[in-house]
């Protein structure tokens, strides 16, 4: 696990390293040997580079690797952006330093031709207030115009620190390096396209500086889940492991609701029955001969279903018409935990209801649905939306996409396996099923979403590993999936 | 002068919005306060359609503030939740914004000193199944909304 920080978070943890006596310069200077560090660890062979540098202290660390790159034979070039006079004392005192260690320095000129082997981002660190103006919008396109590596540090120009959203255009780096902990808007919406390979640096702040300051989120793997995953006990019968209800597969939708069934099944439920419209009944038992099936015409009929049900996954392939909404309305009364998704979202959408035992699982388009909104809002500012469905709704929203967020209603997590492979249809119906599956062997709801979230991006990686991302199905991921939810065998 | 009103669902928070559009003056500054979530934008969803508004309310977060010419009035509507600097203000000059228009500020908590003062102030918060808003007035022309809407109740 992972802290997390939003910009007005990283300004306290610096305003707590000065207290303790590590000053703006000694963090500027580590930032820069890190950097330098960090480029010559990855690109050992890169004998020139070029420092682009911004005029806040993301520029005096580009000053400070520029220097640093120079003592130790690279050929460097540093362009400054913007005037040199209104720098603060801490930067001036680098890029005096980098001067008078030979380093050429002259301004930014799109006309001149430099030859360097890799580009340092030192352009906007995470003080980049509004949106970039047009210089810099030229500046920015130039770098992504030059088909070098690009190390950026703390975060690609141009991408927003607390939401990942990228409104004109930012710079697409190789590698961008974090200091002083990850900032949230390195994890999610369009930052994952723009930040390449991401390195923590934590400036060697003590811990009871890092103490000081509270988190916004944590990032977390399914290795933060793995006391939840332990061996089972010898003498275990399937009524220890729950069982999970799935409802779903209207006519016409007979394949999404068979995906979550099979995903509750290899997370480990006990049992598994799927209750479907008449039309599809016994699908479950001809895709997979372990899984109960149910045709279900009227709302009495889930009743000695609902009675044997640990938890009930509704909404893969429901569909939308009148059966949906019986079934929805009847899961809605089972007095069961709910995961809710696809389908059964949009209906929930119009439905005015708070509950806490919960999860939904919206990808941005649903969640645009339950906030009577567009999904372009949603992926604006995607930690916003998933604290607002979380706050209207009650219970647990998990936010689907590049950098999937988890919000309870105490935390925020950002899961950030998974890969544009799982673009694909069913992906969505096994995570809901593995979820279910998760909680209905004993583990609390939050630690089912959470993991649930990390064992499904994990399988999908290991997956596309293997064969590529083109042409993943979520089928592809199960023989991964039971991998990892046996921690202990992998 | 204080109201408080119980709002059932989203159509009696959007019914309330629209009730404020009514008796709207050309100027006024109203803060709109309340958690993620709360209903502050379906507020405003509500006041923008009465006042002939078609399209979708956005939620400004990068430009910080939205503006809306509708038949009668001149509306900019703030949102401040991601304001990182209260400088921020300065430099889309906010006090360029008030002459003959509305303002309807989200988040205000986030730059008081850099705003102009409220006419009403509302506080949503959920409560039960529903949303509770407070309304408090600081200026006369914020009283005689108040009154009106504390009347269609």
């Amino acid at each position: 696990m992972q802290k997390v920080y939003i910009e007005r978070q990283a300004r306290q943890l610096e305003q707590a390293a000065v207290a303790a006596g590590i000053t703006e310069e000694m963090m500027i200077e580590r930032a820069g040997q890190a950097t330098y560090e960090t480029l010559k660890a990855r690109w050992p062979k890169t004998a020139s580079i070029l420092v682009l540098c911004g005029k806040g202290k993301n520029g005096g660390t580009g000053y400070v690797a520029a220097r640093t790159a120079q003592l130790q034979g690279l050929t460097v070039h540093v362009r400054h952006v913007g005037d040199t006079k209104h720098l603060s004392a801490e930067v001036k005192k680098a890029l005096d330093a980098c001067e008078k260690a030979g380093v050429s320095i002259k301004p930014f000129s799109i006309d001149e031709s430099i030859e360097a082997g890799l580009i340092l981002d030192a352009i906007f660190g995470i003080g980049l207030k509004g949106r970039p103006d047009s210089t810099y919008i030229e500046l920015i396109h130039w770098v992504n115009q030059q088909h070098i590596p690009v190390l950026s540090i703390d975060l690609p120009s141009g991408v927003h620190v607390d939401t990942g959203n990228v409104e004109d255009i930012a710079v697409h780096a190789d590698c961008t390096i974090a200091f002083g902990g990850l900032k949230q808007g390195l994890l999610t919406g369009d930052a994952p396209d723009y930040c390449g390979e991401i390195v923590v640096h934590d400036l060697s702040l003590p811990a009871p500086v890092l103490e000081q300051v509270k988190e916004s989120a944590y990032a977390i793997s399914s290795r933060d889940f793995e006391f939840y995953l332990k061996p089972r006990k010898r003498n275990a019968h399937k009524g220890y492991f729950g069982h999970v209800l799935v409802i779903g597969s209207d006519v016409g939708f007979p394949g999404a609701s068979k995906i979550a069934a099979i995903g509750a099944a290899r997370a480990g439920a006990g049992l598994v029955t799927l209750a479907t419209h008449p039309a599809h009944a016994n699908q479950g038992v001809q895709l997979q001969p372990e899984i109960m099936s149910h045709p279900i015409e009227r709302a009495r009929d889930f009743l000695p279903l609902f009675e044997r049900a640990t938890v009930i996954v509704i909404g893969t392939g429901l569909g939308r018409s009148k059966w949906s909404a019986m079934a929805l309305e009847a899961a809605l009364n089972a007095n069961r935990p709910l995961v809710i998704d696809a389908d059964a979202l949009h209906l929930l959408a119009k439905m005015e209801l708070r509950r806490e035992d919960w999860i939904l699982v919206p990808h941005p388009g649903e969640a645009a649905s339950l906030l009577n909104t567009g999904s372009a809002y949603i992926q604006q500012d995607r930690y916003r939306a998933v604290k607002e469905i979380q706050m209207q709704f009650g219970g647990l929203c998990i936010l689907k996409g590049a950098g999937t967020l988890i919000q309870t209603p105490n935390t925020l997590q950002v899961c950030t396996s998974g890969n544009p492979g799982m673009a694909s249809g069913g992906m969505g119906d096994l995570l809901a099923g593995v979820i279910a599956g998760l909680y209905a062997q004993g583990l609390p709801l939050e630690i089912a979403a959470a993991s649930g979230v990390c064992l499904h991006g994990e399988a999908g990686d290991c997956a596309a590993k293997k064969h590529g991302e083109r042409g993943l199905l979520a089928t592809d991921l199960i023989p991964e999936l039971r991998t990892l939810v046996n921690p202990t065998h992998s | 002068m204080k109201i408080e009103i119980y709002l059932k669902n989203t159509s009696e928070t959007l019914h309330l919005g629209k009730a404020l559009a009514q008796n709207l003056p050309q100027q006024c500054v109203i803060y709109l306060k309340g958690e993620l979530g709360a209903g502050k934008t379906t507020f405003v969803r509500g006041l923008l359609t009465a006042l002939g508004h078609t399209g979708a309310v956005k939620s400004p977060t990068y430009t910080l503030v939205e503006p809306y010419q509708l038949t009668h009035h001149r509306i900019y509507h703030f949102d401040l939740y991601r304001l990182r600097d209260p400088e921020e203000l300065t430099l889309i000059g906010i006090r360029d914004y008030i002459d003959d228009s509305v303002l309807l500020i989200e988040w205000p908590e986030k730059a008081s000193a850099y705003l102009p003062h409220p006419d009403i102030e509302f506080e949503l918060s959920i409560h039960k199944m529903g949303r509770l808003i407070h309304g408090t007035a600081f200026s006369e022309v914020g009283k005689i909304l108040l009154t009106t809407l504390s009347k269609k109740d």
